[in-house]
């Protein structure tokens, strides 16, 4: 752990390479919203956060993302139900599931709904997410 | 001549006189020969009398003794008698106190019996108020599986009323399906097993469900135990719960765990997030102090992490919602990851480090996730609990009956004797590591010996302390016991 998290000038390198991606952040816990939005900001990414899931697909309907970090657990509409909607709605945009639920039934649920990755916040160091976002844009 | 003359005259009348005389004489004689003779038989006969009254004086005289003898006995049976009398008379006054006595006695007892019958009568109204009010079906059947008693709770449970269902056999009457649905034939009901003394008290564990007098079901767990008097089986007691409320706890249970670990790691990654970013330099450049400082922060943060998730790792195995997910799997290869990720610390404790694994060990059916966490657990402890410079090797082959075997041997503190059996108990740590590491949960032996029981294997173990502590697992090749999700019926 200790070793990862001091790599960041060749992870800066990587991630310029994606300039011009829009990432959209649905996370309710303000402070992991706006840390995402720092680190993928000095990635040189462009994101947007909103804090429920409810705002989160108002705004999918007025501007188009690259990718979708989007928490479960949250107000208004939870993170399942956002997956349900975008299903619906047949949004391709890919989406990154980032909660601190982890039980087998909650992340087999995401992965039916076609959330392509998903992460413990709690159990990944941000530079590991960071790093899986860049992979994703390319 | 005259003289003579005269002589002879006188001498002839003195003869005549004397002829008269002797004649007179002789009549006298004779008389008194007569008399003579008379009173001899007057003698005889005196003789005769006297004789006979000798005879009755005789007679009389023993007559005599036999009265006095007779007057002796009477006078000796009298005093009998009176002594008999005294005696009766005292018997008599010790009956009338053995009476009184024995009246007391009996009042006594009659208080002592109405007593106990209350006594008896209220513990007899209280078994029956315990057994009606007991919220789990309760039955009693004899030794041929006919119901004797039934509680309240069997009757709202399975829809059947005491006067409808006694005497008849329980098996019979309320039939009982398994897990799925398939009915339990009367030779392997629980009931037939313990009446027949094949076994002796059915567990809680395997849940099925019993069928109500409407064939409706509801999914229950039992415990049969038999009644034994003199060492023969005279009966059972079979008494049933339905798990229905239980499965409802568990879902809010899960729930519960679910929602606070949710709620518990997002300040844990909060701190994780921006210590990293801050060591990462992401605001700006920090001092090598301030790097120190903010690495305790991160580790400390990290410990706490882990806390969470094997708390949580026991939850789920306790809650039994883990889903076992068998797939064929690698297992050397799996053991390879938990090496390079320990392979750290092994370095840094300078462990002088030997694996061994057989080279050609087929895939085997499991759940990589939770055989990572087996081995990742006994591992971690080899090391955790090894001193610098010591030994610790990792052994996987396969044994003859088709299991794989995993050996995981150190030098280490070992495990102390008279804890040996406490080593697998949830939160238990041995005396010995507790004040040489902090970082011990108490909780990872037990999770891999969990792991390792759903999947049908064993795990044990030999220790000797300060010199060595070799684990053994064996997992069956073929297949992991397929455990889905939860522990009660669908």
């Amino acid at each position: 752990m200790k070793d990862s998290v001091e790599r960041q000038p060749q992870e800066l390198q990587i991630l310029k390479m994606s300039k011009n991606k829009k990432i959209l952040i649905i996370e309710d816990e303000k402070s992991l919203a706006r840390a995402l939005e720092l680190k993928l900001a000095n990635a040189g990414l462009e994101a947007k956060a909103v804090f429920n899931g409810e705002d989160g697909i108002k705004l999918l309907q007025k501007e188009s993302f690259d990718l979708i970090l989007l928490d479960l657990i949250m107000p208004k509409m939870d993170g399942f139900t956002v997956l349900a909607v975008l299903k619906a709605k047949k949004v391709k945009t890919p989406v990154m599931v980032l909660t601190n639920l982890s039980q087998d039934n909650d992340i087999k649920r995401t992965k039916e709904f076609g959330a392509k990755e998903f992460f413990i916040k709690s159990n990944t160091p941000i530079k590991t997410i960071v790093e899986k976002i860049v992979r994703l844009l390319k | 001549m005259k003289l003579q003359k005269t002589n002879i005259s006188a001498s002839v009348n003195i003869a005549e006189k004397l002829e008269v005389l002797a004649k007179e004489k002789e009549n006298a004689r004779r008389k008194l020969v007569v008399t003579a003779r008379q009173l001899a038989v007057t003698a005889k006969e005196k003789e005769s009398v006297r004789l006979k009254l000798e005879v009755t004086a005789r007679q009389l005289a023993v007559t005599a003794k036999e009265k006095e003898s007779v007057r002796l006995k009477l006078e000796v049976t009298a005093r009998q008698l009176a002594v008999t009398a005294k005696e009766k008379e005292s018997t008599r006054r010790k009956l009338e106190v053995t009476a009184r006595q024995l009246k007391r006695l009996h009042e006594t007892l009659e208080k002592k019996v109405f007593e106990r019958t209350k006594d008896l009568e209220q513990t007899r109204a209280k078994n029956e108020a315990i057994l009606a009010s007991i919220g789990d079906g309760l039955v009693v059947v004899d030794k041929e599986g006919k119901i004797s008693y039934i509680n309240k709770s069997f009757e709202e449970m399975l829809g059947w009323k005491t006067e409808e269902i006694i005497g008849k056999s329980m098996v019979e009457v309320v039939p009982r399906e398994d897990i799925n649905g398939v009915e339990v034939s009367f030779k392997e009901r629980i009931l037939t097993l313990v009446l027949s003394g094949q076994k002796f008290v059915a567990d809680l564990t395997n849940p099925f469900y019993y069928i109500r007098k409407d064939k409706s079901r509801f999914p229950a767990s039992s415990i049969v135990a038999p009644v034994i008097l003199n060492g023969k089986i005279v009966g059972a007691v079979e008494v049933f719960r339905d798990i229905m409320k239980e499965k409802e706890i568990d879902k809010a249970k899960t729930e519960f765990v679910s929602l606070a670990s949710h709620q518990l790691r997002t300040p844990l990654s909060t701190v994780s997030w921006y210590s990293e970013m801050l060591l990462a330099g992401d605001a700006g450049e920090v001092t090598h102090d301030q790097k120190k400082y903010l690495e305790e922060i991160y580790h400390g943060n990290q410990r706490m992490v882990d806390l969470v998730n094997t708390l949580l790792d026991v939850s789920r195995i306790e809650l039994g919602t883990l889903i076992i997910e068998s797939k064929p799997t690698n297992i050397v290869k799996l053991a390879q990851s938990v090496i390079d990720e320990q392979r750290l610390q092994i370095n840094e404790k300078k462990i002088k480090f030997s694996p061994s694994f057989e080279t050609d060990i087929p895939l085997m059916q499991s759940d990589p996730k939770l055989l990572r966490m087996v081995i990742q657990n006994l591992l971690s402890n080899a090391v955790k609990y090894t001193r610098d410079g010591g030994r610790i090797g990792i052994s996987i082959f396969l044994d003859n009956k088709n299991n794989v075997f995993l050996k995981i041997s150190d030098t280490g503190y070992g495990i102390p004797k008279n804890q040996q059996d406490k080593i697998f108990t949830k939160l238990f740590r041995a005396d010995n590591v507790i004040g040489k590491d902090t970082e011990g949960t108490g909780l990872g032996l037990y999770i891999a010996k969990s792991i390792v029981e759903q999947s049908g294997g064993e795990i044990w173990f030999e220790s000797i302390e300060n010199k060595r502590t070799i684990f053994y697992v064996t997992l069956p090749l073929e297949k992991t016991r397929k455990k889905n999700g939860a522990k009660t019926p669908h």
